[in-house]
């Protein structure tokens, strides 16, 4: 007993705090180093991007992304993203919910399908479908006969866009569903529910924050999707621009001003789904 | 309600989970699954409960083929090895899960749901705990919920995988009381998976003991434990010695004698180490002649008695020796 006491009343050895750091030297350095390329290449720019934007003042910046071409791409930009994101979420949890929880043959040929277009330059991607559907392609003739315009029109665009931003969905959800297994659905399976009822009460509750941050990143990418979009477009102003394209036309122009102000609505919206990432990556 | 498994073969690829396997289990009866892994047990009760469909052969449920039934139309109380309960739900929503599922037609009112999983809680001595999410729970807490869960739709058969394999010893024996008790007052056939043979011997009113595939025997805990049918079942339900290639006997059958007392036909064993904790001793020997090591387990009076200590040569007699057909390997 005694010696208990003593030992708890024992002056406590203070505990050298620097076991596992650096010297400051390093840690400084490297930390500046850090903070200086993240400057450079993050934080300057898109200070810039406002800077410019606002260079003639907030009536020219106002009447910049006012204009009636500004505000059909917006327009455009919302719609595609609009349909192809509630596509993407469908295939992507439906692919996801097959990868996850099934084994039958193929699945490594999906599993590589999916990430198709991770993989491939967007440029190829609306290549792919000038090829397929444009006026020289396959179904081309059969397209024109019947006046459906797919390449240089709306269809084509969220075609690209939808096709692009495939991966999203399914990427964020295969993991997360892997680690989750099925005893859960199981459960729910003896205790009576049918298959929708297992989806939408078990395993739709227990993917909703990686589904969430899968639709946060879709929708970003969707948004603004370059690339893929230029090719299958035409660039007809007011009427096949998103909103990056037309970021591209208003620069092409000599129209700064008008450039940047457009940037930084795009601008705006990486910060909101860097914001919503965050959040959404600590909720899960 | 009996289950009855005739002739079920599972293969999965060209592993072969199961062999012919049958098996009855009568309603009130609590049956214990026991093997080592690998033996086709949880395929089994997987089978029994609609969550893997067999090769061939069929599942009767009071003599009526089960097998066109889906999982969901079994009726059965699954408890699954990691409890598997709903991670997003309450504790008290888990255990109404499979009452708020049904149809309105055939679902009882809120209240009479209320109510149910309350007593249920109850049942499971959870009572302060209704809000708690599963994350937020003990093992041993988890797995009364996973039980009251799956008692809550009122099964006709209980289903349980390991029910005790994660938890820990105090805990487990505890819960392995309470299940036997709350079996015997639900009267429902019962059928639990278990590695663990002083489980299997202590909970059940009858052992199936498998092995590779097949059920090696099934009988009560005494028939298997003193009748076992072969090799296989006789060492997997305790510890034993091998003698000349086939006859075995437990180490507590084993008569320890100082060599003064030396009797004809007697092994020559010096002592290599002694365990005298617990209510028997247990001693480590090596054979003289052979070098073969054995164990022996006698109790304290009679190691008191002797005085062994590590290094002395002492006799050792086998009281009870049993010889088997050198067939299944383990």
């Amino acid at each position: 007993m005694a010696t208990a006491l003593a030992s708890v009343d024992a002056p406590a050895v203070p505990m050298p705090r620097t076991i596992h750091t650096d010297p400051p030297l390093v840690r400084w350095s490297l930390t500046i180093l850090a903070l200086a390329a993240m400057g450079l290449f993050v934080v300057l720019p898109l200070v810039a991007v406002f800077v410019q934007a606002f260079e003639k003042g907030w009536q020219a910046y106002l009447t910049a992304v006012t204009q009636p071409d500004t505000i059909a791409a917006i327009k455009l930009s919302m719609l595609t993203a609009g349909i192809a994101v509630p596509l993407n979420l469908v295939f992507g949890v439906a692919a996801a919910w097959a990868i996850a929880k099934f084994n039958f043959t193929g699945k490594n040929v999906l599993v590589t399908l999916i990430d198709i277009p991770f993989g491939v330059s967007p440029v190829i991607s609306g290549l792919i479908f000038v090829l397929v559907f444009g006026t020289q392609g396959w179904f081309g003739p059969w397209l024109n006969a019947h006046d459906i315009r797919v390449i240089f029109a709306v269809p084509g665009i969220i075609l690209a866009t939808t096709f692009v931003t495939f991966p999203f969905v399914a990427r964020e959800l295969i993991p997360l569903m892997e680690s989750q297994g099925s005893e859960e659905e199981e459960a729910a399976l003896v205790l009576g529910a049918s298959g929708w009822q297992m989806f939408f009460r078990i395993t739709l509750p227990n993917i909703k924050w990686g589904l969430l941050y899968g639709v946060v990143l879709c929708t970003a990418r969707s948004l603004g999707e370059f690339g893929a979009v230029s090719v299958v477009s035409g660039h007809i102003r007011g009427q096949t621009n998103t909103l990056p394209l037309h970021v591209e036309i208003l620069y092409n122009d000599y129209n700064y001003a008008g450039a940047f102000a457009v940037a930084s609505l795009l601008s705006v919206i990486a910060v909101i789904t860097l914001a919503l990432k965050k959040f959404l990556a600590e909720a899960e | 309600m009996s289950i009855e498994v005739l002739n079920i073969r599972k293969q999965f690829g060209t592993y072969e989970a199961l062999r012919d396997v049958s098996l009855k289990i009568e309603t009130g009866e609590l049956v214990a699954l026991l093997g080592p892994s690998g033996s086709g047990k949880t395929t089994l009760l997987r089978i029994i409960a609609g969550l893997e469909l067999p090769d061939s052969g069929t599942v009767l449920m009071n003599g009526e083929d089960a097998t066109k039934f889906t999982a969901r139309d079994r009726h059965v109380g699954f408890v699954f090895q990691h409890y598997a309960l709903f991670r997003h739900l309450t504790v008290f929503e888990n255990i109404a899960f499979g009452l708020r599922l049904r149809p309105k037609s055939t679902r009882p009112p809120e209240k009479e749901i209320r109510d149910r999983v309350r007593k249920l809680i109850d049942l499971i001595q959870l009572g302060w705990l209704g809000d708690r999410y599963p994350n937020q729970l003990s093992g041993g807490q988890r797995q009364r919920v996973a039980l009251a869960r799956a008692l809550a739709v009122e099964p006709r058969v209980l289903l349980l995988d390991e029910p005790f394999g994660a938890l820990d010893a105090r805990v487990r024996k505890e819960l392995r009381r309470w299940l036997r008790r709350l079996h015997d007052e639900l009267h429902i056939a019962s059928v639990f998976v278990t590695h663990d043979q002083e489980e299997a011997l202590e909970v059940s009113d009858r052992v199936a003991i498998m092995n590779q595939g097949k059920i090696e025997q099934s009988g009560t805990p005494a028939e298997v434990y003193d009748n076992p049918a072969n090799a296989f079942v006789y060492q997997f339900l305790g510890d034993v010695n091998l003698f000349h290639g086939r006859a075995y006997v437990r180490p507590s059958e084993l008569d320890l004698a100082r060599l003064p007392e030396f009797s004809e036909g007697a092994i020559v064993a010096s002592v290599r180490f002694i365990a005298a904790a617990g209510p028997t001793v247990r001693v480590e020997l090596q054979r003289e002649d052979t070098g073969v090591s054995l164990d022996a387990e006698i109790t304290r009076d009679r190691f008191r008695e002797l005085a062994l200590a590590v290094g002395d040569k002492v006799s050792v007699t086998p009281r009870n020796l049993r010889v088997f057909d050198p067939s299944p390997e383990v």
